[in-house]
């Protein structure tokens, strides 16, 4: 039964129908909310409160975007008001490059770690908008319906996030070989 | 030589493709080609990230959850962020178009013809009469249809600007009587 289905018979209160449309997008809608907010019980409670709010409003829902893409529209204003109430956590000064002499496993951890915590300091939108391009593949078109917001935002938070990125990580030099990076030019 | 922008160079590095001139500078100039590479090859390290493994336990757990949160909540009429009497609006503009026309040529006539004898425009007025009396199940109710049935010459714009509260009643008015 695809999703439109589901939607229909959980629309009349078949609340069996919407646990399907659960199993089958809570992974993707937690994921999302999880590179959101970087914290797991704070991106499970979320995607529990997506989806009730889902449910609540399904009334509302006209199929005009997928299911899951529309329950992602609702995690991600979630999580961007639960960021709101915090500070960030991430303090950029704290990275290091790693010594002289290194070993290249050591040195590659410590790569690793320190993407990870720039991506991690980038503002939400532009962390999300990165990874949705990046990691997922999303064109700017689909980002910005998820998002909903214009492609030329998209794009906009996609070139500032790489910007950050690249200032956040100058002093290591290349990350990848230019061969490995291929790009499209 | 004008370097390339740092918008355009994410983008090349995103796959966009090269235009001619770009393409020639490209050729020319190591400063913006080694640029690209970097920041595809930022794009690339990001991209080969890997998730952390989903917690699936959890997952479960939590559809539990969500299954037992949505037995107790009810779900919400409308369209979020409307208000609620905006729902109601096609309903008021269908009764009043269904209305108008007919209204329209007929002077308004509310007493009974002399003789007996009624002619088609007095018929169309007393049907009119028996129709908003039987809408309304009180003076006050009265007041709200004939309000709402006076204001003919553009039904949709005067429906454009009721009031919440005139179109629930007058929409009420309806349901009550069959006529939604």
């Amino acid at each position: 039964m695809d999703d439109h289905d589901l939607v229909a018979r959980a629309k009349r209160g078949d609340r069996l129908a919407f646990g399907m449309l659960v199993d089958r997008h809570q992974p993707m809608v937690f994921r999302t909310v999880l590179r959101l907010v970087r914290h797991e019980d704070d991106a499970l409670d979320l995607t529990q409160d997506a989806f009730v709010r889902a449910f609540e409003r399904l009334s509302s829902f006209r199929g005009e975007s997928s299911f899951g893409t529309w329950v992602c529209r609702i995690v991600i204003n979630l999580g961007l008001n639960h960021l709101r109430s915090r500070r960030p956590t991430v303090d950029t000064d704290t990275l290091v490059a790693a010594p002289a002499g290194a070993s290249n496993e050591a040195r590659e951890k410590m790569i690793q770690a320190r993407l990870d915590r720039a991506v991690d300091a980038l503002p939400p939108r532009q962390r999300l908008t990165l990874q949705l391009r990046v990691r997922d593949g999303k064109t700017h078109e689909e980002i910005a319906e998820v998002l909903q917001c214009a492609v030329g935002t998209s794009k906009a938070a996609f070139h500032a996030a790489v910007m950050n990125l690249r200032r956040s990580l100058a002093d290591l030099g290349p990350l990848m070989e230019e061969d490995d990076a291929s790009p499209v030019v | 030589m004008h370097h390339l922008s740092s918008e355009r160079l994410v983008a090349l590095a995103e796959g966009s493709p090269a235009r001619p001139n770009e393409r020639a500078h490209l050729a020319e100039c190591p400063v913006c080609a080694r640029e690209v590479n970097e920041i595809a090859g930022i794009m690339a390290a990001v991209g080969a990230r890997e998730d952390r493994p989903l917690p699936t336990e959890r997952l479960q757990r939590n559809a539990q959850r969500i299954a037992r949160r949505i037995e107790e909540s009810r779900p919400r009429a409308g369209k979020v962020g409307m208000r609620p009497w905006a729902t109601l609006i096609p309903l008021a503009a269908a009764a009043v178009i269904a209305l108008v026309p007919r209204l329209q040529d007929t002077p308004w006539q509310w007493e009974a013809s002399a003789g007996g004898t009624e002619t088609q425009a007095d018929l169309s007025a007393n049907e009119f009469d028996v129709l908003v009396s039987g809408l309304a199940r009180s003076s006050d109710e009265l007041g709200i249809v004939q309000q709402v049935l006076d204001r003919q010459h553009s039904p949709l714009r005067e429906i454009a600007e009721m009031s919440g509260a005139e179109l629930e009643n007058l929409l009420d008015l309806m349901e009550i009587n069959g006529s939604g």
